[in-house]
C-alpha cells in the first residue's frame, strides 16, 4: 500500500497545544481521599490510613517536582493515510509514527470526528518516541461526506489515569468519503455484456460510414469500389457491395431524484448506481450526463472519457445534499430543453413517494423529450427507511403491530403505487423498474429490465402471427 | 459513540477482540486475601469474635466481587469502593492491633490503593469499538488485517501491544514504590519523634496543598482555552449537515 498521503509534524508547527500538567477526574478523587486518609492517620496514630495515603501523595509530589525541571519534549509525528479519500462503508488506515529522543511510551489518542468509527482496536493506543514502530488505526466511515481528524493528543510521564504531561496537535486532516460502492460487484465481462445487450436493444441501426458490417446491396453509382463484394458479385453476375453500420452514438443522461423523501440509503443507492453505470458508459463511444434533481435547483455533471472521470465524479457525488421536498418533473423538463438533452436516453433513479397527478403528468413531458425512458423506483421498505421500530401503540402490542400489521399495510399501500407507476411509465420506448433493495447492482436490475423488454417484445411478435 | 442507523445493519458496538486486556485481577484478590488473612488472626488472637464474624463475612464478599466478577465490567468506583469498605473495617476492629501489624497492613493497603489507578490505565484501553455483526464482515475485517500486515500500515500484534502496557506500567511503579518506601520512613521518624516528624508531615501536607491547588488552578484556566478553541474549531467544520434527520 503505497503512503499516497502523509503529514509531518514537528513541535514547530501551528497546530501544537501547549504541555500542561493534567490531573484527571480520577487522579482528583484519589488525592482528596489520600489527603483525608493522611489527615486522619497521622490524627490518631493508625498506620493503616496514613501509609496508603501518603503513597499517593509523595507520587504527586514527585511527579510536580520533575515537572518543574522537565522542558517541553522535542518530537516529530508522522500521519500516514494511504488516501485522504475513501468509499463510504470501507475502512481507511492511518499510521502515526512518534519521532523523539526523549518520550517513550507515550499514551496517545486520536480525536475524530463522529461520523468515523474505530474499528479493531479503540483510538488509543501507547507508542514510543525511539522506536521506528508506530501505531496504526482501522477506521469506518459509514456515510458519504466529509471527515476529520481533528488533533492526536499524547500523554506521558506522570501516573496515568491520575497526573501525567498533556500535550498535543492539531491535525484537522480532511477525510473525503465518496459514494459508497454498490453492494454487489460483477465482473467486468459481465457488465459489459449487460451494456452491449442493453445498445442493441435500444438503438436503431443506421447505414452509414462505419466499421460495422450491415448487410449486401446493389452498386449504386458513387459507391466506393473497394467496399464491392466480388465473390457475391460473381455470384450474382451484377455488383453488390457491402453496407455498413453508421457507428451508434447514443446520449445518456442520468438523473437522479435527490427530494427530502429520497435522502438516506435510496440516495446512497442512486449515487452509487451513477457511478457505476458511468463506470461502463465512460469506456464507449457514447456521451453522458448526469443531472441530480430536486425541486429547483439541478446539478449538472457531464462524463468525460478519461481513466480520471470517475474518480472526479466520485468526487464531485461526495458532497451532495438533499434539496427540495419533492421531485418537480416541470423544472426537470424545462432544464432539459434549456441544456438541449432532448433524445437522450433517460435513467431516472427516484422512489415510489410521488402523488399520482405528478407522475402521470410529469411521465408525459419527460416520455416527450427522451428518446428512451428507463425509471428505476427504489422501493421504500426494501430500503428500510420505514423500519425505524421506535413507533409506540397504546393499544395494540407493539412487536406484533410493527411485524405483521404494520409491514401488510405498508406492502398492500406501496402495491397500488407500483401499479400506477408500471402504468404510467411502460411503453414502447419507456420502461419501468422497481429496484426491491440494496443488496443488488443496478447493471443487474437494468439485466432483468432487458429480459423483460425482450419477453415483451417476443409476446407482441407472438400476439402478431397469423392464425390458420 | 453516535448511534447510527447505517452501521447497525453490518457492525454493533462492543469491545476489541483483536488486543487482551489482562487486569491485575490475582493481585487485587491476592492482597485483599492477605489482608482479611491477617485481619481474621489478629481479631482471633484479640477474641473479639464480632470482628471475627465480620471479616469472614467480607471475605466471602471480596470473593465474589474480586475473584468471580469479570474484572473487565468492574470500574474505578467499584474498586474505591471495595477498597474503603475494607479500609473502614480495618479501622473499626484494627485499631488497638500492635504496631508491626498495623505498619504491615498499612504497607498491603498502599499496595491496593495503587493497583487501582494502574487496572484503570489498561481499562482504557478497552473503549467501545465497531465490532463486526456477522461472520461475512468479519472476513472482510480480517481479511484487510492481513493485507496490511505486508505494508507500512501493519497494525501492532496483541504481544507487542503488552509490550507497550507493560513498559508503560514500568515508568510509573518504580515511583509508587518508592512513594510506599517515603511514607514508611516518615511514618517511622514521627513514630520515633513526635514533633520532628509532626513538622515534616505539616510541611508536607502544606507543599502538597499548595501543588494540588496550583496545578488545578492553572489545568482549570488551559481548559476553559482548549475548550474556546475546540468550539471555534466545530463551527467552522460542517458536520452532519447531509442526512441530520437520519440521527436518532
Amino acid at each position: 500500500m503505497n503512503e499516497l498521503f502523509s503529514k509531518d509534524f514537528n513541535e514547530l508547527s501551528e497546530g501544537l497545544d501547549k504541555q500542561i500538567l493534567q490531573i484527571s477526574g480520577v487522579g482528583y478523587i484519589m488525592l482528596l481521599i489520600s489527603l483525608v486518609m493522611t489527615v486522619l492517620g497521622a490524627s490518631l496514630n493508625f498506620p493503616i490510613l496514613y501509609i496508603p495515603g501518603m503513597t499517593i501523595q509523595f507520587s504527586f509530589l514527585f511527579f510536580i517536582y520533575r515537572s518543574v525541571r522537565m522542558k517541553i519534549p522535542e518530537f516529530d509525528l508522522e500521519i500516514k493515510m494511504p488516501s485522504n479519500q475513501v468509499k463510504a462503508k470501507q475502512f481507511i488506515t492511518l499510521s502515526i509514527v512518534l519521532k523523539s529522543e526523549h518520550l517513550n511510551n507515550v499514551n496517545l489518542s486520536l480525536e475524530t470526528s463522529s461520523g468515523i468509527f474505530p474499528v479493531l482496536k479503540p483510538e488509543k493506543s501507547i507508542i514510543s518516541g525511539t522506536s521506528e514502530l508506530g501505531t496504526s488505526f482501522i477506521l469506518y466511515t459509514p456515510r458519504r461526506g466529509k471527515e476529520r481528524i481533528r488533533s492526536i493528543k499524547l500523554e506521558f510521564g506522570g501516573i496515568p489515569e491520575l497526573f501525567n504531561f498533556s500535550t498535543g496537535i492539531t491535525t484537522n486532516v480532511d477525510i473525503i468519503v465518496l459514494p459508497q460502492p454498490q453492494r454487489i460487484q460483477i465482473p467486468w465481462t459481465l457488465k459489459q455484456r449487460i451494456f452491449d445487450q442493453f445498445i442493441s436493444e435500444i438503438s436503431i441501426s443506421r447505414r452509414g460510414r462505419g466499421d460495422s458490417f450491415l448487410s449486401l446491396r446493389d452498386f449504386e453509382f458513387g459507391d466506393e469500389l473497394r467496399h464491392i463484394h466480388w465473390k457475391a458479385s460473381a455470384k450474382w453476375g451484377k455488383l453488390i457491395t457491402k453496407e455498413f453500420e453508421e457507428p451508434i452514438q447514443l446520449r445518456f443522461l442520468i438523473v437522479v431524484d435527490r427530494s427530502m423523501l429520497m435522502a438516506g440509503p435510496k440516495l446512497e443507492f442512486a449515487l452509487s448506481s451513477i457511478i457505476e453505470l458511468c463506470s461502463i458508459i465512460r469506456t464507449s463511444n457514447h456521451s453522458c450526463s448526469i443531472l441530480i434533481h430536486g425541486n429547483e435547483t439541478t446539478w449538472e455533471h457531464k462524463l468525460g472519457s478519461s481513466p480520471m472521470s470517475l474518480n472526479r465524479l466520485s468526487l464531485l457525488l461526495h458532497a451532495i445534499k438533499p434539496e427540495g421536498t419533492y421531485f418537480n418533473y416541470i423544472t426537470l423538463n424545462d432544464y432539459i430543453k434549456t441544456h438541449r438533452h432532448e433524445d437522450s436516453v433517460v435513467i431516472i433513479i427516484s422512489d415510489l413517494e410521488q402523488e399520482e397527478e405528478t407522475i402521470r403528468s410529469g411521465s408525459t413531458l419527460i416520455k416527450a423529450n427522451s428518446q428512451r425512458l428507463l425509471y428505476f423506483a427504489c422501493y421504500t421498505p426494501g430500503f428500510s427507511d420505514l423500519d425505524r421500530g421506535n413507533a409506540t401503540l397504546q393499544l395494540a402490542n407493539q412487536h406484533y403491530f410493527q411485524n405483521t400489521m404494520s409491514r401488510l399495510r405498508i406492502n398492500l399501500l406501496y402495491e397500488n403505487k407500483v401499479k400506477l407507476f408500471r402504468n404510467t411509465f411502460t411503453g414502447k420506448l419507456s420502461k419501468f423498474h422497481l429496484i426491491e433493495g440494496y443488496n443488488t447492482n443496478i447493471l443487474l436490475e437494468l439485466r432483468d429490465t432487458l429480459d423483460m423488454m425482450h419477453q415483451a417484445s417476443k409476446t407482441r411478435v407472438k400476439g402478431a402471427e397469423p392464425t390458420i | 459513540m453516535r448511534k447510527d442507523p447505517i452501521i447497525s445493519e453490518d457492525w454493533k458496538i462492543g469491545k476489541t477482540e483483536y488486543f487482551n486486556f489482562q487486569t491485575y485481577q490475582f493481585i487485587e484478590f491476592f492482597l485483599s486475601l492477605i489482608i482479611i488473612l491477617i485481619a481474621l488472626v489478629e481479631s482471633w488472637q484479640m477474641q473479639i469474635f464480632f470482628s471475627v464474624f465480620l471479616w469472614v463475612f467480607t471475605m466471602l464478599g471480596i470473593i465474589v466481587v474480586e475473584l468471580l466478577i469479570d474484572q473487565k465490567a468492574r470500574g474505578f468506583a467499584d474498586r474505591i469502593i471495595v477498597f474503603l469498605l475494607l479500609l473502614f473495617l480495618a479501622y473499626l476492629t484494627l485499631r488497638d492491633a500492635e504496631e508491626i501489624i498495623a505498619i504491615s497492613l498499612g504497607v498491603l493497603f498502599a499496595l491496593k490503593f495503587i493497583i487501582i489507578p494502574i487496572d484503570n490505565f489498561i481499562q482504557e484501553y478497552n473503549e467501545e469499538i465497531l465490532v463486526p455483526n456477522s461472520d461475512k464482515v468479519q472476513y472482510v475485517l480480517d481479511d484487510h488485517v492481513a493485507r496490511l500486515s505486508e505494508t507500512n500500515f501493519e497494525v501492532e500484534e496483541n504481544t507487542e501491544f503488552q509490550k507497550r502496557v507493560f513498559a508503560r506500567i514500568k515508568e510509573f511503579i518504580f515511583i509508587l514504590i518508592a512513594s510506599i518506601v517515603s511514607s514508611l520512613v516518615i511514618y517511622l521518624v514521627y513514630l520515633n519523634n513526635q514533633e520532628i516528624g509532626g513538622v515534616i508531615l505539616i510541611g508536607f501536607l502544606a507543599i502538597s496543598s499548595l501543588s494540588f491547588s496550583y496545578t488545578t488552578i492553572s489545568w482549570y484556566i488551559n481548559e476553559r482555552r482548549q475548550k474556546r478553541k475546540k468550539e471555534y474549531e466545530k463551527s467552522e467544520f460542517e458536520e452532519d449537515e447531509i442526512f441530520p434527520e437520519m440521527i436518532e
